[in-house]
């Protein structure tokens, strides 16, 4: 029996896509768009399509694993495993504390059921967590001391812009719809511009495209403020009632383009014209990436950038908005982003204990009284994705028993003492909402899972019991789709009108949505209004209190000839997707990237295996030489696992970024070595 | 109302979901639809642009055309063009001929695949998977009952594909004479893998040679080396099929296939010159010589019905030249050797110097005019002079001529291009940047 089935993909993507799929015997055998949800009408990405593979995929765990003494894997049941876990839990939280151990969560399956964990670890009396976020803080922090909210105008409204600069943004390969308004905007007349150390694909469709110095974003941003004023070409009306601290803010601007093409190494002369194009007095929409913030200047960076928006009034009107996040849809939270990763804010005293993520090796390894002793890992596979993963991953095996869920044998999976499979999003309902899109979206239940799988929420449920801890169905809902939907009503009661039944009918708009944001000039700053000037984020993160550059790479530590970048492609998300048959067949191998100038000093040709490293570690692999990078810089796409060739992040440093305790994957150096010719 | 493509070159970006959505769906071997990239380098100052292909379900296809196993139909509802891989002997004549390398051998099978227009989905009215999973809205799929000849982004090719190409960039075409190019000149024939049609084409000028000498001569009838280089003759394009099996299935489409033709004759021919040099007479003879003539021509018609320039009807390395030097070599006619000699070095210069194949090749035209001027003076010697012994030295000049005619076969191998999309694409992409 065929059916057709509307559900949203929960993978941690701006697009948040719904779409149909259609299911036979249990299997998934085809997707279609769902062309009422106007953000993505004409349907997923490549990674939406290949859950026809990952759904049924062979590789799949189906089964508990234990390691065995001679480091393999051997299939127990269900029983066992629980059996196993609950026995651990209990015998680190009286011997030591529940704080021996560590509760790790990832973003790789999104959905209100994951608070279920944090529910069930309070119960159990707390755990070490983590506090922060691999992706985006500082430009969420930076945002919202600036307007008060994060948000921004609905995706389809970029259609109406006159110019629209991807910053650091690449939406063809990792937004792919956003890539339909922009090519709508240019076909009415629009200018688009890229500001990309990398010509991207998203760069490829860009009228100018400026291949800007890596970490120097804040330098060409105020820079461009600066001319703008001196041109007189900024909106006195807008600053005079919405604006705080421009005249410091206009004060401060030292930078002018001949010193700022010193930073960037772009032209004096582009960087003229790009202030031009973005003053012109059409709607513009700047688009920054979440890869300009992941540097110890990132939250300073999204400032200046936003600071062009602000001076030349490009917000709350059609074709005028910042684009950096819209949590529009985060309806059912007590905290938004970022203040949930505020341990000073989101306070569980039982939580009390936390790690920064973006130092997770080496603070792991300082935690004293107690020690870390266990790990429980969920939704994230952080021997990939952390930064320093060499000494994350002897952090890990530091540790006495490691408990990891997921669906496939990965980087962390298999340093794991007990592998739980993870259900797949076909396989439990959950609320999902997007930060990009305005819809909220329920993910039903479709397929059975296989005999050895449970959802994660089951997972809790067996192993309260077994630890005869005391919960209600608010807590940790008993097992059965219906339970779940029970808990689901009861959680997001009280938030707004929604209900289940409501979701279940396709895709909702967020109630109170601004299509426009800020069309009401309601700024919820201190003081009402745009702080251009923010002694909040001075104080708080102790940065200048005006948005301001500096030189990133005076800071870490390391050394090294060339930037390393680590952009997403097409072809993941994060670690997720890249083991995948359909996937593989794009990207067989991790390529390194190389400016065909550079690899012509080095005697470097497309193909030759060459050896890029610093004092954290190194990665070998075959290059691809181009003119799509810039000079002085080399790229491998983010996600490549270690055990698959890849593995970047063994030579990224662990440190915070300037503000929102984000993660400076980019302040990285590294060398290079040619090891042999193809 | 059938349908066609439609496709938007502004709107691509090259996120492969078409590509990945036909492998999902259908499971092909062979990819049925690529993304094309042009500049994927990224050649400052020059645009980058994409082109998703598959198979376009051409009103009038070329590989149906091709097909000597009648193994290609069209389906009348959608207008798809159906391959049958039951009928498919894997001769790989139609993935020669179409310009857009939609039929790909799958070299575990050894029967071509394509894309076949998802008929089951549009059956049921659903478009297909490919233009369904677009997400920019680039590749999609419209209703139309018959594709208009396209010119712009499209050469004109006369095959009427189901395709509309739109937009603002336009593709880099070339016209080349031998119908479309999409992005540069390069070829989708290997010579080496091709070494046994190679061999084939070069036995049967040897075989038409050898005949011809056979009958003019009053010491030589062919004795037992005339019937065994026909078996051999005949054996080797059997091997380079995909499915020898079927080898007979190559007979099933005279009136349309090229191919079919030329088998159709080597076998009358084969037959008829064996019958003629075992019974004799001058009649037998002459329809023997006539039929011959017609093979060496339908020979050259499979690969100039393909590749259509100048270059390749007139190349020096035509199994038609080719033949009738080895006719005269044999039978010991020196005039006509030298003549078609000199022609052939004639050939080769202006492909050289004026023809649009590619780079020049000096050395081997040396080489070969070397071999054949050497040839002919080794033979020439033998009834001129006593210098060396005779029988030696006729030995010799044939040998030499033999390997400047199978050099300039195996030319003709390189200099052949049909029209075609897969291997260009790299080309360019190592090429250096012009402005």
């Amino acid at each position: 029996m065929k059916q057709k089935v509307l559900t949203a993909c929960p993978r941690n993507c701006y697009s948040t896509c719904s779409f149909y799929v259609e299911t036979e015997d249990n299997r998934l055998t085809a997707i279609y768009p769902d062309p009422a949800n106007r953000a993505v009408p004409e349907g997923p990405c490549i990674k939406g399509l290949s859950y026809i593979e990952r759904a049924g995929s062979s590789s799949r765990i189906t089964t508990p694993l234990l390691k065995d003494k001679n480091g393999g894997y051997s299939e127990i049941s269900k029983e066992k495993a629980l059996d196993l876990i609950a026995e651990k839990l209990s015998w680190y939280r009286d011997k030591y504390s529940p704080h021996s151990v560590l509760y790790y969560t990832g973003s790789g399956m999104s959905g209100l059921t994951n608070s279920i964990g944090y529910n069930f670890f309070s119960l159990y009396g707390g755990a070490t967590t983590t506090y922060g976020n691999y992706c985006w803080p500082a430009g969420l922090e930076a945002v919202r001391a600036t307007l008060g909210e994060v948000k921004h105008n609905v995706p389809w409204d970029i259609e109406n812009a006159g110019t629209v600069v991807m910053w650091g943004k690449n939406p063809a390969e990792t937004n792919i719809q956003e890539i339909a308004f922009i090519s709508a905007a240019a076909s009415r007349g629009a200018k688009i511009i890229s500001v990309d150390p990398r010509r991207t694909p998203s760069a490829d469709k860009a009228d100018i495209h400026l291949s800007i110095k890596p970490g120097t974003d804040a330098a060409l941003a105020l820079a461009v403020c600066r001319i703008i004023i001196e041109k007189n070409r900024h909106n006195p009306e807008f600053i005079e009632s919405y604006v705080s601290g421009y005249e410091d803010f206009k004060r401060s601007l030292s930078t002018d383009s001949e010193a700022a093409a010193r930073i960037t190494g772009l032209s004096a002369k582009a960087i003229e014209e790009f202030a031009l194009m973005v003053s012109d007095g059409r709607p513009l929409t700047i688009i920054p990436g979440y890869g300009v913030q992941r540097y110890t200047n990132g939250g300073q960076t999204i400032r200046a950038i936003l600071a062009i928006n602000i001076i030349t009034g490009n917000l709350g009107k059609p074709g005028s908005s910042f684009n950096y996040a819209n949590l529009q849809g985060y309806v059912f939270d007590r905290y938004k982003e970022p203040l949930s990763y505020y341990p000073e804010i989101d306070v569980n005293p039982l939580f009390r204990r936390s790690v920064s993520i973006a130092r997770l090796g080496e603070e792991m390894i300082a935690q004293t009284n107690p020690t870390l002793r266990m790990a429980f890992i969920e939704r994230g596979n952080p021997l990939t994705q952390a930064c320093d993963t060499n000494l994350v991953e002897k952090a890990f095996r530091n540790l006495e028993f490691i408990v990891a869920v997921d669906q496939f044998m990965n980087d962390t999976t298999s340093i794991a003492d007990l592998i739980l499979p993870a259900k797949n999003m076909f396989e439990q309902q959950d609320i999902i909402s997007s930060y990009w899109s305005p819809y909220i979206f329920y993910r039903p239940a479709i397929l059975t899972p296989p005999e050895g799988v449970m959802p994660e929420t089951e997972i809790f449920y067996h192993l309260a019991k077994r630890l005869k801890i005391e919960f209600t169905s608010k807590d940790i809902p008993e097992p059965g789709a219906e339970n779940t939907d029970r808990w689901l009503e009861e959680r997001i009661r009280g938030y707004s009108e929604i209900t289940v039944q409501t979701l279940q009918a396709g895709p909702v708009i967020a109630p109170g949505l601004q299509e426009i944001a800020f069309s009401d000039n309601e700024f919820r700053t201190a003081g009402g209004k745009i702080n251009l000037r923010s002694d909040e984020l001075s104080e708080r993160w102790g940065v200048d209190p005006l948005p301001s550059y500096s030189d990133p790479f005076s800071k870490i530590t390391g050394s090294g000839d060339y930037i390393f970048l680590t952009p997403n492609n097409r072809n993941r998300i994060h670690s997720q997707f890249g083991n995948l048959e359909i996937i593989k067949e794009n990207e067989p191998e991790p390529l390194i990237e190389i400016s065909a100038a550079d690899a012509a000093k080095k005697n470097i040709s497309d193909g030759d295996i060459i050896r890029i490293f610093n004092e954290r570690g190194e990665v070998r692999a075959k290059v691809i030489v181009n003119f799509r990078i810039k000079e002085g810089c080399l790229s491998l796409p983010n996600g490549w696992w270690k055990m698959e060739g890849g593995g970047g992040n063994q030579l990224t440093h662990g440190s915070e970024t300037d503000m929102g305790y984000g993660t400076a994957f980019l302040n990285c150096r590294v060398n290079i070595e040619k090891i042999n010719t193809k | 109302m059938k349908g066609g493509f439609r496709y938007e070159i502004d709107k691509c970006v090259s996120c492969l979901a078409c590509v990945a959505a036909c492998k999902l769906i259908n499971g092909g071997s062979v990819p049925w639809r690529q993304v094309l990239t042009d500049n994927r380098k990224g050649y400052p100052g020059l645009p980058v642009h994409n082109l998703s292909l598959a198979c376009n379900h051409c009103e009038d296809p070329a590989c149906l055309n091709a097909c000597p196993a009648a193994a290609y139909s069209i389906d009348p509802a959608t207008g798809a063009v159906l391959l049958s891989e039951e009928r498919c002997i894997g001769c790989n004549y139609c993935f020669w001929s179409c310009p857009f390398d939609a039929p790909q051998l799958n070299r575990r099978s050894g029967t071509i695949e394509k894309c076949h227009f998802c008929v089951e989905r549009q059956e049921n009215n659903i478009e297909p998977a490919c233009t369904s999973a677009c997400p920019t809205g680039a590749l999609s799929f419209d209703k139309f009952e018959s594709p208009e000849e396209q010119g712009g982004h499209l050469p004109v090719t006369g095959i009427k594909p189901r395709i509309r190409l739109n937009g603002s960039d336009r593709w880099p075409v070339k016209e080349t004479g031998s119908g479309v190019d999409l992005i540069g000149m390069g070829s989708k024939i290997s010579p080496w893998r091709e070494w046994t049609l190679i061999l084939f084409t070069y036995l049967t000028s040897g075989l038409f040679g050898l005949f011809f000498a056979a009958i003019s001569s009053i010491s030589f009838n062919g004795g037992i080396i005339y019937p065994v280089l026909t078996m051999v003759t005949l054996l080797i394009p059997v091997v380079h099929l995909g499915k020898p099996s079927r080898a007979w299935r190559a007979l099933t489409n005279i009136s349309k296939s090229e191919l079919s033709r030329e088998i159709v004759v080597l076998l009358i021919f084969a037959a008829l010159s064996n019958i003629s040099l075992l019974y004799g007479g001058a009649v037998l003879f002459s329809i023997s010589f006539a039929v011959g003539l017609v093979l060496l021509v339908l020979v050259d018609n499979v690969y100039t019905s393909v590749d259509s320039r100048i270059d390749i009807k007139f190349h020096p390395g035509t199994v038609f030249l080719t033949g009738l030097l080895m006719a005269s070599l044999f039978s010991g006619e020196y005039m006509p050797l030298i003549f078609i000699s000199s022609l052939q070095v004639l050939l080769a210069l202006r492909i050289n110097f004026s023809g649009a194949t590619g780079r020049k090749r000096y050395f081997t035209l040396a080489i070969f005019t070397l071999l054949m001027a050497s040839g002919i003076l080794f033979i020439m010697s033998n009834s001129l002079s006593s210098i060396v012994p005779s029988g030696v030295s006729f030995v010799s000049g044939v040998a030499l001529i033999m390997a400047a005619q199978a050099l300039n076969r195996i030319g003709f191998y390189f200099d052949f291009k049909p029209p075609g999309v897969t291997v260009m694409y790299h080309e360019k992409s190592n090429q250096p940047a012009v402005s």
